[in-house]
């Protein structure tokens, strides 16, 4: 991977919420991950649309909150994941 | 790629706590800001620690005592405002005076709140709203968005730029470099009151952390120059004095460099010269009728064949200046990263190759400092004084020095025009300070005002020049005892027996307030030992504990001139 290249989605949150990649499942979400706050969401957020460039809707940014939703709504983007 | 969250992450887990305390307070939320602030700050080698107060409660956490800000008592405060929560609510359409009344009347709030509270500050400049209910139309309108803002912001900046201890950083610089489409984020202001982008604050973290270094970090005092290809374009060894470029062409612009230079010195920053060169062929090239800068605008340099990283030890010794307030300028790549290696705290900046392009090497934050007082502006002067002081130092014994010196010193009641200067002593002196408190300007001003006290601003200088308005001293008097709250002296009058004429004056003024005695309580600070000494010898044996002060009398070679 170059440097250039976005962190795959797991690493991506991972790096942005200070966790273990591990930790980082699909079902992973704010319910699951007490680290997914809701600053640290707004932080998920510029993350996501920086790294994989794209502009999430502010519904989209309310409802998209676990990695199962965040992957979904990016392949629907076309990005490949 | 790293998020900026994770380096701030990193930072703060491998730094340690030994940063400064960095407080924000801001009328929207400020929590994402905080990665972008505190690795800006680490990058230009301030480490902080970063926290923020309630959400939208400036006024509050800095009126109140007992506030969460107060508790905190922060190094530094940041205070970020936004016009449109000033407002109250939504921008509203303009046409009247008293939207413009209204905001101007929080901006009074605000001002008077910040500027109560003593401390090293930074203010944001709120930019202008980007919401105009008048459209196009917005700029004709004297009470638009545009007018109203703009009012705002000049009343912010006319109460709080003059406030000793406040650094004004604008908002609208942060909007023009990233753009204004990238500037707001309407879904996190509407989701977390979060109204700007990342790239918005990455941009202020950049500036903000340039403001706060400024409180902290002394600006630099010296400019010390590279010769060929810096001051002019091609090397003396090899084309003569006659065949280095300044113009015409691009090679002019080194003469812009240099009115530069000249600009900078006058503001009171010396400029020194480290060349490798023949001595001689470099003085030809300062002869050349052309030259900007002059030989006698030079405080000192180094031509010779020596390491850079020697020459500017060697320089900031003589000048009698630390490293760390020195810049080399250099076009050689590797003539800066040498010096850096050997000297880590000196600060270098690269002359782009291309001439006209030095502008832009001078946007460095190398270069930032704060406008310029009279002191200021006096460094030059002062440096030529001392060392005449100097050369008759040697060739004295230490008795028979001060009292050649001709030392004399004035102590007066301070006028409220003294109070910036009283403001900027209380931030900047370290050693001679007996407790490190800082007061604001505010708070100094009531202490003025007020009956039970005394401010008394020192003067002081010596038949070779004068040293300025160099020191302070409060005294409460409370029950008919005096007590010593403030007791400041620049180190510029240190070892002159400055001090001990301001503590006979301290004992003249407490029996002319019917006080027999002073009490005073030293506290040991980092860099006050010089203070430490003084007042262990004169009673404050321990540390935070008062005492009462032994009697001193003026020493003889001081001349006490009528205040």
């Amino acid at each position: 991977m170059s440097a250039d290249e976005p962190l795959p989605l797991p690493a991506l949150l991972a790096d942005v919420l200070g966790i273990a990649e591990e930790r980082v499942t699909e079902d992973s979400g704010r319910d699951l991950l007490p680290e997914w706050t809701s600053l640290a969401h707004v932080q998920v957020v510029n993350a996501v649309e920086e790294a994989y460039g794209v502009a999430l809707t502010t519904l989209e940014i309310e409802v998209t909150t676990s990695v199962a939703s965040l992957r979904a709504l990016l392949t629907g983007r076309g990005v490949p994941l | 790629m790293t998020s900026v969250a994770a380096r701030w992450r990193a930072l703060r887990t491998g730094a340690g706590r030994d940063g400064i305390g960095v407080r924000l307070l801001g009328t929207f939320t400020l929590d994402t800001f905080v990665p972008h602030l505190g690795t800006a700050l680490a990058e230009l080698g301030v480490p902080a620690d970063v926290t923020v107060g309630p959400f939208n409660r400036i006024v509050r956490e800095c009126l109140d005592p007992d506030s969460e800000t107060a508790a905190a008592a922060p190094d530094v405060l940041v205070v970020w405002p936004r016009l449109e929560d000033l407002w109250g609510g939504p921008v509203a359409v303009p046409g009247t005076a008293a939207v413009g009344e209204r905001l101007l009347r929080a901006v009074d709030d605000l001002a008077d709140a910040v500027g109560s509270r003593g401390g090293r500050r930074v203010v944001v400049l709120p930019a202008v709203p980007a919401d105009r209910p008048l459209g196009a139309g917005d700029a004709s309108s004297p009470h638009g968005v545009r007018a109203l803002a703009t009012a705002a912001r000049q009343r912010l900046a006319e109460r709080l730029g003059a406030t000793g201890g406040t650094v004004l950083c604008d908002a609208e610089d942060f909007v023009r470099a990233v753009g204004e489409r990238l500037t707001h984020d309407r879904r996190m202001e509407q989701l977390a009151a979060i109204p700007y982008t990342d790239e918005l604050f990455a941009e202020a973290g950049r500036a903000l952390a340039r403001a706060i270094r400024l409180t902290v970090r002394s600006a630099v005092k010296v400019v010390v120059l590279d010769a060929d290809g810096t001051l002019w374009g091609g090397a003396v060894g090899e084309l003569g004095a006659e065949g280095v470029a300044l113009g015409p062409g691009p090679a002019a612009s080194h003469l812009d460099f240099q009115r530069f230079l000249l600009g900078l010195r006058d503001s009171g920053v010396l400029l020194a010269l480290c060349s490798k060169n023949v001595e001689d062929d470099v003085w030809e090239v300062f002869a050349r009728p052309d030259m900007v800068v002059r030989r006698e605008h030079l405080s000192a340099w180094r031509i010779g064949w020596q390491a850079k990283h020697i020459a500017v030890t060697e320089l900031a010794a003589e000048l009698g200046i630390a490293v760390n307030d020195m810049v080399l300028v250099d076009d050689n790549p590797a003539e800066l990263a040498e010096a850096e290696a050997a000297l880590p705290a000196l600060r270098t900046v690269l002359m782009p190759a291309d001439p006209p392009r030095w502008r832009e090497a001078v946007t460095d934050p190398a270069f930032d400092r704060l406008p310029p007082n009279d002191d200021d502006r006096s460094r030059p002067l002062r440096l030529a004084q001392d060392r005449e002081r100097e050369q008759a130092r040697h060739a004295l014994t230490p008795r028979d020095y001060l009292g050649h010196l001709g030392i004399w010193a004035t102590s007066r009641l301070s006028s409220p025009t003294d109070l910036p200067r009283l403001a900027q002593l209380v931030l900047r002196t370290n050693q001679m300070n007996l407790n490190g408190r800082r007061p604001s300007q505010d708070e100094l001003a009531r202490l003025r005002a007020s009956r039970s006290h005394e401010v008394r601003l020192v003067e002081a200088g010596d038949g070779y020049g004068d040293y300025g308005q160099v020191g302070l001293f409060v005294l409460g008097f409370f029950d008919g005892t005096a007590r010593l709250e403030l007791f400041l002296l620049s180190c510029r009058a240190l070892g002159r027996d400055v001090e001990r004429m301001m503590l006979a004056e301290a004992f003249a003024v407490a029996r002319s307030r019917d006080c027999e005695s002073i009490t005073a309580t030293v506290e040991e600070l980092p860099r006050n030992e010089p203070a430490r000494l003084l007042f262990g010898r004169l009673g404050c044996a321990v540390p935070s504990q008062e005492a009462t002060l032994t009697l001193v009398e003026c020493p003889s070679h001081v001349e006490v001139r009528g205040g």
